[in-house]
């Protein structure tokens, strides 16, 4: 097989807290992605997938670990190299408002890229700028426009667009859909989806919804304060849960029908999130996990193979562990 | 009357959604700055500074031209003259015409005020801008220099660098400049430390857009509605300093005249000819309560969330 697009290695992203002390936002976290799938990155609020992302663009550097995109490593480009990775990954961001410039056209905020990169000449971007709008379901007429006279779906189609327009392989979608309405969310979803399709990308999809990922993504990965707990297919997470997070999570979820909603078993789980500033020994998951057993507060469990492409890190599962 | 069971189904046609009128934009668009310009002009107070000052900039260009004296020629058989229809403002101890001196001293006021508070709008600028664009210890020790430097009196800084730089137009615009740019360093220091960080900076710098492209196109154009405003404050600042110097005879020296020295020369036959500081002195309330009050309008309409 050939390489995967996206290899994360053991990232890991600490923060300078009060005191001299360390906020793990990101404890190291690998995945792979290959091309042309999407993989779904889910977890609540400040469990570092924010980070993992912005991390992965090179928006920060990692306090240890390596990221290789296309088999190089990210953190060590520069020069040309540099500037073809700014071209091949891009990202697009959760607040549609805040991530477009209030001050340019919408049409100078997608040529942006373009110009940065020389593609084209200025005619050229502007005829481009024109099919990408098309192609985002907006109006071209729309290019002399500033993005405070658009609404929310329009704005992120926006973004969209702004990324599309450097033809990345890779685009990071840092909660794309969160900031919209319901309605507005499926229309994004099915957006990028038909983009993905013809033009072969690839995503990292972050959102802090299980429900959300569950359509686009053909791989989604768990994670609980800074580590990932859990990557599976889709399918076989959705349908069998193995990590007591991720059960938690999907039982959390709404279904659209309330018999099932009333006779599922639910899991549920006690407590807050402990701060990333102070995490638990052992599992950082056992202060509020309904199976905490006496090795959690000991041995942090590794992320294991328990099936193939099927990884949890969970001593419940430890025996089922392929390699043992 | 037509019940709805009455209509039979081939009655109805179906339209289907308009995707084109759910994506149309109904008001014509609008930059930033016509959007400003229209919520400035319904703010019938800042419109009537601005129409004020612009009065003002046309009298100390023009207005001495309406009559035939110079601002420095002596007639000594027509001192301390009362307002006249030759005099209209009066003449000073001198014979001095004062409507002239008026406007040629206001165009000292504004000049001074003008560069002072552009050379020191440059150097916040750069300063605040360099100190949150690298942040973390370079961002501390520039700041804490500019705390160290609050600390020290204004006015004293000021008097000692004119005791040095001797006294005069330029002497004041430096010694202004040097020491006003603080509040505008501090100000742009906190826009761009706080727009650093927004998602279409960072979407930016994931386009591969360089730090001078980031400074340039993204950051200082979102700082201006605030160094704009803040300008609007800065002048009437150095007009009222340059003033305060001249008025204590640190400012310009005789016969140039400014508004702040005419005030002094004034005060000295207050009891006696009231009008020879009257003048003067109202011109320079009414720029400096018009610049004011242009900067309220101007922050108004740039920032409308800053608004009470």
């Amino acid at each position: 097989m050939a390489r995967p697009l996206l290899e994360v290695q053991e990232l890991k992203k600490t923060f300078p807290a009060r005191g001299g002390r360390q906020l793990r936002a990101v404890d190291g976290v690998s995945f792979t992605i290959e091309r042309g799938e999407t993989l779904g990155l889910v977890g609540e609020s400040g469990c570092g997938k924010s980070t993992t992302g912005r991390t992965i663009v090179r928006l920060y550097q990692p306090s240890a670990g390596r990221v290789l995109f296309d088999g190089e490593e990210v953190h060590s480009l520069h020069g040309s190299a540099l500037r073809r990775f700014r071209r091949r990954v891009q990202m697009i961001f959760q607040d549609p408002l805040a991530s477009l410039d209030p001050r340019m056209t919408v049409g100078d905020t997608i040529a942006e890229g373009m110009q940065i990169h020389h593609m084209g000449t200025p005619k050229e971007r502007q005829e481009r700028v024109q099919a990408l709008l098309r192609a985002v379901g907006l109006n071209p007429e729309h290019a002399s426009r500033f993005p405070h006279e658009f609404s929310g779906g329009q704005r992120q189609r926006i973004g969209i667009a702004r990324a599309l327009a450097v033809q990345p392989e890779l685009i990071v979608a840092d909660e794309p859909i969160s900031a919209l309405d319901v309605s507005i969310q499926a229309q994004i979803v099915n957006l990028l989806e038909r983009l993905q399709q013809e033009m072969g990308l690839t995503y990292l999809f972050i959102a802090h919804d299980l429900s959300m990922v569950k359509h686009i993504s053909t791989h989604v990965g768990v994670m609980y304060l800074g580590a990932l707990v859990e990557i599976a297919p889709t399918d076989q997470l959705y349908s069998e849960p193995l990590h007591p997070y991720t059960q938690a999570l999907l039982s959390a979820a709404p279904l659209p029908d309330p018999k099932v909603t009333r006779t599922r078993p639910r899991v549920v789980v006690q407590g807050e999130v402990p701060s990333p500033i102070d995490l638990p020994s052992g599992c950082r998951f056992r202060t509020r996990c309904p199976f905490a057993m006496d090795i959690c507060s000991q041995v942090d469990p590794p992320l294991i193979e328990v099936a193939p492409q099927r990884q949890v890190a969970c001593h419940l599962h430890a025996a089922r562990s392929t390699a043992a | 009357m037509i019940l709805r069971h009455d209509l039979p189904p081939e009655a109805f046609e179906w339209v289907g959604p308009d995707v084109a009128a759910r994506e149309a934009i109904a008001t014509p668009p609008l930059s930033y700055w016509a959007d400003a310009w229209r919520r400035f002009r319904r703010n019938r107070v800042a419109l009537g500074a601005l129409v004020i000052l612009a009065l003002m900039v046309l009298g100390v260009l023009f207005a001495p031209y309406l009559r035939p004296f110079t601002f420095d020629h002596i007639d000594l058989s027509a001192h301390n003259q009362p307002p006249s229809a030759q005099h209209w403002f009066g003449t000073d101890r001198l014979g001095r015409d004062l409507f002239v001196r008026v406007w040629v001293g206001g165009r000292i006021s504004l000049e001074i005020g003008l560069i002072a508070a552009v050379l020191s709008l440059a150097i916040g600028v750069i300063y605040g801008g360099i100190a949150a664009f690298f942040g973390g210890m370079v961002d501390n020790i520039m700041m804490r220099i500019v705390e160290i430097l609050y600390g020290i009196p204004f006015m004293i800084v000021v008097i000692l660098l004119m005791l040095v730089l001797g006294s005069g137009v330029m002497p004041i615009v430096v010694a202004f400049a040097l020491t006003g740019w603080m509040g505008m360093a501090r100000v742009v220091r906190g826009q761009i430390l706080q727009l650093r960080n927004q998602e279409f900076v960072l979407a930016a710098e994931t386009l591969g857009a360089s730090p001078a492209a980031l400074i340039f196109r993204h950051l200082i154009p979102n700082t201006m509605s605030q160094i704009i405003i803040n300008l609007t404050l800065l002048i009437p600042d150095a007009i009222f300093t340059e003033a305060f110097l001249s008025f204590v005879g640190l400012g310009v020296q005789p016969p140039v005249a400014s508004w702040g020295s005419l005030v002094s020369e004034g005060r000295l036959q207050l009891m006696q000819y009231p009008w020879q500081l009257l003048f003067p002195a109202i011109l320079i309330s009414i720029t400096i309560l018009a610049f004011n009050l242009l900067g309220d309008g101007l922050r108004d309409a740039l920032d409308p969330r800053l608004r009470q």
